[in-house]
């Protein structure tokens, strides 16, 4: 349980991080405009900053509770090592993965009859993408 | 072992009904509207010959395991291998998720 403690800690950590992060890029974003205010654009990026501050605040309220009690922290520790629930999240980001690679793909070729910067873009998504993997790869299987 | 067969033959079904998609697609429209540059022409033409690729490999290889039981046994046990299953995972699970992050970013 202590090596969760301190895993939980330097996740709390890296959560505090990103909230900082993400409010930093909000207040740029609307306070001095840097990026332009066309409308679609700046609301997108208004959107996903408060989403991610509103998910990196649950998280962090989640993993403080939790660091100050003992049976919140087992709680969390049920929950983050329970196999079914680990079992679906890799088989469905597994499963999602491909299926956004074909479609990725698909997108792509359509795309290239209609806009060369949208059909670039996406093949650029793709190889990135097959490049992540390949790294990912790598990684765990040196790992494991 | 008759249930693992299905299963690849499924998924050899799956992977080729996706890959003739594509290419259908990349055909129909070339047909309809055309006016691809030479390069995007060309990085299309590339894609849908990997496919083909991909699916001819898949075809021969399912052919193959078919005939042959002992290959097919050997298939059987490489896919029940557990470091294998969870290295796939894993890198799926990993990538997806930072990929997300970084078409975001």
């Amino acid at each position: 349980m202590e090596d969760f403690r301190k895993q939980a800690k330097r996740t709390l950590i890296i959560y505090i991080a990103v909230l900082v992060i993400a409010i930093v890029l909000w207040v740029v974003f609307t306070v001095f405009d840097i990026a332009g205010s066309e409308n679609s654009s700046s609301d997108f990026r208004t959107g996903a900053c408060s989403g991610i501050t509103g998910l990196m605040v649950l998280n962090i309220v989640r993993y403080s509770v939790a660091l100050k009690s003992d049976e919140e922290l087992k709680k969390l520790y049920i929950a983050s090592t329970d196999e079914r629930a680990r079992l679906i999240y890799e088989k469905s980001n597994s499963a999602s993965f491909r299926t956004a690679l074909i479609v990725l793909g698909l997108s792509s070729i359509v795309a290239s009859f209609y806009s060369e910067t949208v059909f670039y873009t996406l093949i650029a998504v793709i190889f990135v993408i097959i490049f992540i993997q390949v790294i990912f790869n790598f990684y765990y299987r040196r790992k494991y | 072992m008759d249930k693992f067969k299905k299963d690849l033959v499924a998924k050899s079904m799956l992977t080729n009904s996706a890959g003739i998609l594509i290419i259908s697609s990349y055909k129909f429209m070339d047909v309809k509207i055309g006016g691809l540059d030479s390069f995007a022409e060309a990085v299309c033409i590339a894609i849908c010959i990997i496919l083909v690729g991909i699916m001819i490999h898949q075809t021969f290889h399912m052919y193959m395991l078919h005939i042959d039981e002992k290959k097919l046994e050997a298939a059987y046990i490489k896919s029940k291998d557990e470091r294998n299953i969870m290295i796939r995972e894993k890198t799926s699970g990993a990538s997806y998720m930072i990929s997300i992050y970084m078409l975001c970013a």
